[in-house]
């Protein structure tokens, strides 16, 4: 009998210790004591003291409850000056009377400005913690980080977490920015021979807005003629009334940038919309700094060559009537290879590109029911997709000197050991890199109409 | 355990345990720390010769059916070798259990439990195995044949889920760091092999003594696969400089799996399976010790020798008062202490093989110099 008794004394004393030992714990990760941030901003600060200014971005609950009928949750920006990430957490703790919590963070994002002189501590700062997961997007803005933030509005998405998460799922299907995570970028960060990149963020300029209502939102759509990463695509309406933005794409004035728009059928990226934010086109690094931009096309290219896209739109010119582009849909239908020849003083790439096109665009003179017209296109879709393939692969040797496309990976198989890899010295050999692309395009149809005769 | 009588799947499940939560914790990291990039040629290496050093054991175990090391070490060199043979084990055991629950509560403390102190975790996971070793004698192995196949599940999962973020090219160049680091220096790595020591307690509990090759065998081969696997996930995965800095690598692997945006975060299934495996672990560490105290003491209760062996565990948990030391003991100090603790075993069998021909062989000659004594002897 005592036996028992001393034995239910001893399971209930283990459950009191355990409760207590393990309530600090609960406390901590209580929901009345955290706030969750969902995007985080790094601008440079012209601060004496401090050296960054750390926005962060966090959904206003009460105005979602407010908004519930329809709208979007609003967000709310508030910026802390300080000397390193992880002090601008705990002074924005104290500021806010609770906890940050970073579980639900979806981006990342730095200026351009900032991110030009390194963002090697602030991505390990991030890596480090827990509560980030690996799938956070990094975005370089061109503009102040803060800005994009607080122009970040979703169009149709009610949650501003649904607008991040469309990343991933818009870059597959255009092809104008890459889904760059932490994880692979802190991965790619660690490797010497790696380029880095990070989705390119741009805001708009805020103009009068004549659409107030909500009728007027819609008023405003769809006027986007290049494309947009917002998962809702075009601009729609939907954002906080009396603002509207727009934009011209500028990434042709930028270093790296568009200088062949008119090739990449991507010729004015005007945009108007409530979302004062679009992403377009890819920010470059080499080791951990911000070297320039790759324009929409040359993002294409990009993805094309890492297996990163599924479809994307190419309005390529006729030779028949070079006035004319011709919109056709490209799929990627096999993974691209590569080979690396390092047995030269420097190295030879080969890339070649497996891709099936079907036509858009439609006119009085088109027959696409004639093999020999789908053949000829093919052959002339296959000339530009070569051309700016080849384009953006000597921008990344040659201007940038950064192996973005992670060559330096398939060269690996050329060597038995690593030290015979680091003796060849990669990194200055890739500059000098000679490129030889085979496009494999093959134009087999139109989609309803095969032409308008 | 000494009246518990376990079956072929049950004695597999067990062997398995020991290794799959070394490899959770720590031991990827171990080899592609010091193998690189040759990390996978390198595990299939160690993986051949466990399965050789297995057979060798399997082979002299066979020369002793139902005898366990400490009865053999009885038989070479009396109670007194029995006695060292078992300090060794016993010191073994609980040293190195204490030294990963400890790494293992660091961990949680970081991911889970930021503010609780990493005793009560610790207290939490030896309350649990205790509890299990008290239940009914087989209920150890019972348990553990239930858990096991959650966590070979787990790696299939966490290598199907991450195929899309794999970077094949990371296997190259495939002699990493030399042939020396691959082959001579890398054959250390052996150690993750922990199953090897618990063979040598397998032969007196199972049901089935002829079963006893393909146990031994098929563990191993199991054990083989486990960590190619596993290798594989964080290698493919990670950078090798990434690698060596990451607290858990495999768990680090779970955090980008992602099935589409409603399956996210399925890291917390991955950890729950991993503790339940842990504690699975200390139940068969524990139970093991027990075996090997009431073979030299006079302890009969399994309740007292479990508590006692749980206390023991703790005490040497607080023997690492940092991260650091504990990696120094489950990296370093566990990889001398497994190629001692095997060296000595497999002489001790080895010699113990020797003495029983020569015996046999004596008492040939006496049964064909007397044959009518023969008999008796």
């Amino acid at each position: 009998m005592i036996y028992k008794i001393l034995k239910i004394l001893l399971s209930i004393a283990i459950i009191i210790v355990a409760i207590w030992g393990f309530s600090d714990s609960y406390s901590s990760h209580n929901i009345d004591n955290i706030v969750h941030v969902v995007a985080i901003g790094i601008d440079k600060c012209k601060d004496e003291v401090n050296n960054m200014k750390v926005s962060f971005q966090f959904v206003n609950v009460s105005g979602s409850s407010d908004s519930s009928s329809g709208g979007e949750t609003s967000t709310v920006v508030t910026s802390i000056n300080t000397t390193s990430i992880n002090k601008g957490i705990n002074l924005m703790n104290s500021y806010i009377g609770k906890e940050l919590n970073f579980s639900h963070c979806k981006v990342i994002v730095f200026s351009e400005e900032f991110a030009k002189e390194g963002i090697k501590s602030e991505i390990c700062a991030f890596i480090n913690n827990e509560e980030i997961r690996p799938s956070t997007n990094i975005v370089i803005s061109t503009s102040e980080a803060n800005s994009y933030l607080k122009n970040s509005n979703p169009n149709i998405e009610k949650l501003v977490t649904n607008y991040y998460e469309t990343f991933e799922l818009t870059s597959n299907f255009t092809g104008y920015s890459d889904d760059v995570t932490i994880g692979n970028f802190y991965n790619k960060l660690i490797h010497t021979s790696y380029g880095n990149t990070a989705i390119l963020g741009r805001t708009f300029e805020k103009v009068a807005s004549q659409d107030q209502s909500q009728e007027g939102d819609s008023s405003s759509q769809g006027e986007a003629q290049g494309g947009s990463s917002g998962g809702s695509g075009s601009s729609n309406g939907g954002g906080s009334e009396g603002e509207n933005y727009s934009s011209e794409n500028e990434s042709g004035q930028s270093s790296g940038g568009n200088n062949n728009q008119n090739d990449s059928g991507g010729a004015s990226l005007e945009i108007s919309g409530k979302r004062g934010t679009q992403n377009v086109g890819i920010a470059v690094f080499r080791d951990d700094m911000f070297v320039g931009q790759l324009s929409e096309i040359d993002s294409i290219c990009h993805l094309l060559v890492t297996n990163n896209v599924d479809s994307f739109v190419l309005s390529i010119p006729m030779h028949d009537y070079p006035d004319n582009l011709l919109d056709i849909n490209v799929s990627s239908i096999r993974s691209s290879k590569v080979s690396v020849n390092t047995s030269s003083e420097n190295p030879k790439i080969s890339v070649t590109v497996y891709c099936e096109a079907k036509i858009l665009t439609i006119d009085e003179n088109s027959n696409y029911e004639n093999s020999y017209d789908l053949t000829n296109i093919s052959g002339q879709a296959q000339k530009y997709l070569k051309k700016n393939i080849e384009s953006y692969l000597n921008k990344t040797s040659k201007e940038f000197k950064t192996d973005i496309a992670g060559f330096s990976t398939h060269s690996f198989v050329n060597f038995l050991t690593l030290k015979d890899w680091e003796n060849y010295d990669w990194n200055s050999k890739y500059e000098n890199a000679e490129f030889d692309v085979t496009v494999k395009l093959d134009v087999v149809s139109s989609l309803l109409f095969s032409g308008n005769q | 355990m000494e009246n518990t009588r376990i079956g072929k799947f049950e004695a597999i499940a067990l062997i398995l345990t020991v290794m799959v939560n070394h490899a959770i914790l720590n031991i990827t990291k171990i080899i592609i720390s010091s193998t690189n990039t040759s990390a996978i040629l390198n595990t299939i290496y160690i993986s051949l010769i466990a399965i050789l050093i297995s057979y060798i054991i399997y082979k002299l175990l066979n020369k002793f059916p139902t005898f366990d090391i400490l009865d053999i070490s009885n038989f070479l060199g009396g109670k007194i070798l029995k006695l060292i043979v078992s300090i060794l084990f016993f010191a073994y055991f609980i040293f190195f259990s204490g030294s990963l629950l400890k790494s293992l509560a660091y961990c949680l403390q970081t991911i889970y439990y930021t503010s609780t102190n990493t005793f009560f975790i610790i207290a939490i996971f030896l309350i649990g195995a205790v509890f299990v070793c008290n239940l009914k004698n087989d209920s150890t192995f019972r348990s553990n044949l239930l858990v096991i196949p959650l966590v070979l599940l787990s790696i299939v999962v966490l290598f199907l889920g991450n195929t899309g973020d794999f970077v094949f090219e990371n296997i190259f160049p495939i002699l990493g760091n030399g042939i020396f680091d691959t082959f001579f220096m890398g054959a250390s790595n052996l150690f993750a092999f922990q199953g090897l020591l618990h063979l040598l307690f397998l032969p007196p509990h199972l049901k089935d003594i002829t079963n006893l090759k393909k146990i031994t065998l098929l563990s191993i081969l199991f054990s083989a696969l486990y960590l190619i696997c596993s290798v594989c996930i964080v290698l493919l995965l990670f950078d090798t400089t990434v690698t060596s800095t990451l607290l858990m690598p495999l768990y680090s692997a779970a955090r980008y799996i992602e099935f589409g945006t409603f399956f996210q975060r399925l890291d917390s299934v991955f950890i729950l399976i991993w503790i339940i495996s842990f504690v699975s672990y200390l139940s068969i560490i524990i139970s093991t010790c027990c075996n090997i105290l009431r073979k030299v003491t006079p302890i009969s209760s399994t309740k007292l020798a479990s508590n006692l062996i749980a206390f023991f565990i703790l005490v040497v948990t607080f023997f690492s008062r940092t991260y650091a030391t504990s990696t120094f003991y489950t990296d370093i100090v566990y990889k001398y202490a497994f190629f001692s603790v095997l060296g000595i075993s497999i002489i001790v069998m080895f010699s113990a093989f020797i003495l029983k021909n020569i015996k046999n062989k004596n008492s040939n000659k006496q049964i064909s110099a007397n044959p009518l004594k023969g008999g008796a002897i």
